[in-house]
């Protein structure tokens, strides 16, 4: 049994590597399962691709089978046309228990920019879906994340993590937007996007008290479904660069693989809006603003991601004894899981050990009972128990010590050598 | 023992008075500034400690106790002179001023205690309180009883116009940081806050638009007053380095406060810029000039500066109310 992570995320890679490396919309992710799946039918597989990380979880009941951390590189590279050489330094692995405290860590949001950030756990429950509905879930990773949303539900429960600012946009607007404007019930509110980090943006600022919000999406309808929800004012998309004109704070959601507005887009909206200031938040990664549209006036403040960490690194610290209980909700919950695992590769063996030797047991006892007829009932339920215990005490030693490997991982050898020793087929 | 009749008596609250009034007299312009500095250095130590719950209301005590004593000492240089402070001499007039930017200081912390104001003010104070060591503490004999309520009129709208234009410097140098940061994307310590671009810019829009008529209407009154006295027996010459310097740096001023009322949306930043510019300027030739002219290291006779005064007056600055 082998399970396995191959990961870029905010600790460990820049925007710039994550955003080539990122599976920005569904169609692409579900071209990269058809690859995986073509290349490694037999391993179960599931990708998280956010804007803070990309994670791709692996899992074989062999251990040869599945693909090693060359090979997954290998995908990424040949599948995003990146060169190796660019992202294999910030491209991590991780395996057995290690890859399951990962992901516990990564669904209750300890992995987060944001501390405490409730949607990592959304978008854990959206990619195991997406990895099933590809059919590439099997009974580890079925358990693996089940258990991921369960032991994420506890750590919310069980301490403080999700109080204060948990939200990239509560960050952004807290660290760098009240830097900028004095008061937001007089702001012009752009949303480009419609998801749901649109939508919880949308819901801070209005908390702030802004007014008027625009929603600009590539699907009207959606546009309109959010705007209707925040109570706002949506725009075709095509009016994206009056909109940008008309707002003060900008906030880009969308899953773009390329950047929506270059240098020349917002020279056309300067010369429309004049030398007003705007707050532009880019949330997307890929991110949908050319960096460089920060550098073409004093008054035009653009932040992405990445520029939120400073801030994030500082929430983090404050809540260091929060991080440490949680911390060790997590290492008690992979202990659960991984003992789980390896009791369930240990466990048939141990079964059909059993049984095997039960059914001889058996077979000689009858044999016994069929020369001595004239043993009675209660004697022979005396020889029965006596030759029971027999067995149990010869079974006792080596499926203890195959009991005590398994705690520190599946033990293939003693597995082999049962298998051969006693004949046990799969 | 003393009994409470004792207590009550007129004789023992005439000796706390007297003990007072002797204690409060021997005030020196060390006393404050020696609390500014000490005010300072905390705010430094807030400003790279971080949050510390202990120093700032160890910079208000500092400051506030600073303020009762540059009180106490402008309060005996006027029964000293018999002459308010403004009017005594350039010296008193520094320290009216520094005295102004402690009491807003205070104002403004106990409005909003996290803003780092004093790390930008207290330098400016005690530049000026530093100032005044090296400028006269002779009353001017040119302000003459007919003239003294103009001259008082002209002394205040300066000092208050000063410190508008100190304000406008603050602000705007608070305002450069602010953008700084916030271009650059950085953080600043937890002990380190300062308000919104919007709120800074707002501010500094206000401050000048104060500052300017004021200092416009007490320029007037010093020409009206100059025009006064050479009517009469002393004579008054506008070639004044002090005056000619003031001018041109309100001159400058004003073409800053049109480029800021000329234009609908102005690029904050560069007002910024102008206004530290300007205002450093106006406050550095200012108060520079009236030293330089007091030590002698410019040749100049200055009316501000008291070089018409007697001889036997005009003490060294280093023999004048250090100790």
């Amino acid at each position: 049994m082998n399970l396995q992570v191959v990961y870029c995320n905010h600790q460990t890679a820049g925007l710039d590597i994550r955003e080539k490396l990122a599976f920005s919309s569904k169609e692409q992710l579900d071209n990269a399962y058809s690859v995986l799946k073509k290349s490694y039918p037999d391993t179960e597989m599931v990708v998280i691709s956010t804007c803070n990380r990309v994670e791709l979880y692996t899992a074989t009941q062999e251990s040869e089978v599945g693909p090693t951390h060359q090979d997954l590189a290998k995908f990424f590279s040949e599948f995003h046309q990146v060169p190796v050489s660019d992202f294999f330094e910030d491209f991590l692995e991780r395996t057995g228990p290690d890859a399951v405290r990962h992901l516990f860590q990564v669904a209750s949001s300890l992995d987060s920019m944001v501390l405490g950030e409730p949607q990592i756990v959304n978008q854990v429950k959206e990619a195991y879906q997406c990895a099933t509905a590809n059919a590439l879930c099997g009974p580890l990773t079925h358990a693996l994340f089940q258990q991921a949303i369960r032991v994420s539900a506890r750590v919310r429960t069980e301490t403080q993590l999700s109080e204060g600012r948990v939200s990239i946009a509560s960050v952004a607007v807290g660290t760098f937007g009240k830097g900028i404007f004095e008061r937001f019930d007089d702001k012009t509110v752009l949303i480009i996007g419609a998801g749901e980090m649109a939508e919880e943006t949308l819901i801070y600022l209005k908390d702030e008290g802004v007014k008027r919000i625009l929603v600009v999406n590539r699907s009207l309808e959606n546009a309109q479904k959010l705007a209707t929800k925040v109570g706002g004012e949506a725009k075709p998309y095509q009016d994206l660069e009056d909109c940008l004109a008309a707002a003060d704070v900008i906030v880009s959601t969308t899953g773009a693989s390329q950047p929506i507005v270059d240098v020349a887009c917002f020279q056309r909206v300067l010369q429309k809006a004049g030398n007003k200031t705007f707050f532009i938040l880019d949330l997307g990664a890929p991110r949908d603003f050319d960096p460089a549209v920060g550098e073409i006036s004093d008054n035009i403040f653009l932040y992405d991601i990445d520029d939120l960490e400073g801030t994030c690194e500082r929430n983090r610290k404050a809540r260091q004894k929060e991080v440490e209980h949680a911390l060790t909700i997590i290492d008690e919950e992979t202990d659960r899981f991984m003992h789980g695992v390896y009791h369930r590769a240990t466990g048939p063996i141990i079964k059909q050990l059993r049984e095997q030797w039960h059914e001889v047991r058996e077979q000689e006892v009858d044999k016994l009972f069929s020369k001595l007829t004239h043993l009675e009932e209660k004697d022979q339920e005396l020889i029965k128990r006596s030759i029971e215990q027999i067995v149990n005490k010869l079974l006792h030693p080596p499926l203890e010590v195959l009991r005590q490997e398994a705690r520190e991982g599946t033990p293939h050898g003693l597995l082999d050598a049962l298998k051969q020793l006693f004949h046990i087929r799969d | 023992m003393i009994l409470s009749s004792d207590i009550e008596s007129p004789p023992f609250i005439s000796l706390v008075l007297n003990k007072v009034s002797r204690m409060l007299s021997n005030v020196t312009v060390f006393c404050f500034m020696a609390s500014y500095l000490v005010a300072l250095g905390l705010e430094l130590a807030r400003f790279l400690r971080n949050k510390d719950r202990f120093i700032r209301p160890l910079i208000f005590l500092f400051s506030l106790a600073g303020l009762v004593a540059q009180t106490a000492y402008l309060f005996n240089r006027a029964r000293h002179t018999q002459l308010p402070p403004l009017l005594s001499s350039s010296h008193d007039w520094l320290i009216v001023f520094s005295w102004l930017l402690v009491a807003i200081f205070l104002f403004i912390n106990l409005i909003d205690e996290e803003l780092s104001i004093g790390l930008f003010l207290f330098p400016l104070v005690l530049a000026l309180v530093v100032s005044s060591y090296f400028v006269d503490t002779v009353p001017n004999s040119l302000v003459q009883p007919a003239i003294r309520s103009w001259a008082l009129l002209h002394a205040s709208l300066l000092v208050l116009g000063g410190v508008g234009i100190a304000l406008c410097f603050v602000i705007s140098l608070m305002y450069l940081i602010q953008h700084r940061r916030l271009k650059q994307k950085q953080n600043f310590t937890e002990g380190f806050n300062l308000p919104s671009l919007a709120k800074l810019a707002r501010l500094n829009r206000w401050a000048l638009m104060i500052s300017a008529p004021l200092l416009t209407v007490g320029m007037a009154i010093g020409i009206g007053m100059g025009v006064y006295v050479r009517k009469g027996a002393q004579s008054l010459s506008f070639l004044d380095p002090v005056i000619i310097v003031y001018e041109i740096v309100w001159a400058a001023m004003m073409v800053s406060v049109i480029f800021i009322l000329r234009k609908q949306q102005p690029n904050q930043k560069h007002i910024a810029q102008l206004t530290i510019w300007t205002g450093g300027l106006l406050l550095l030739t200012v108060i520079g000039i009236q030293i330089l002219t007091n030590v002698r290291i410019l040749n100049f006779d200055s009316w501000h500066s008291q070089n018409t005064s007697p001889p036997e007056i005009q003490r060294p600055a280093a023999e004048r109310g250090i100790s």
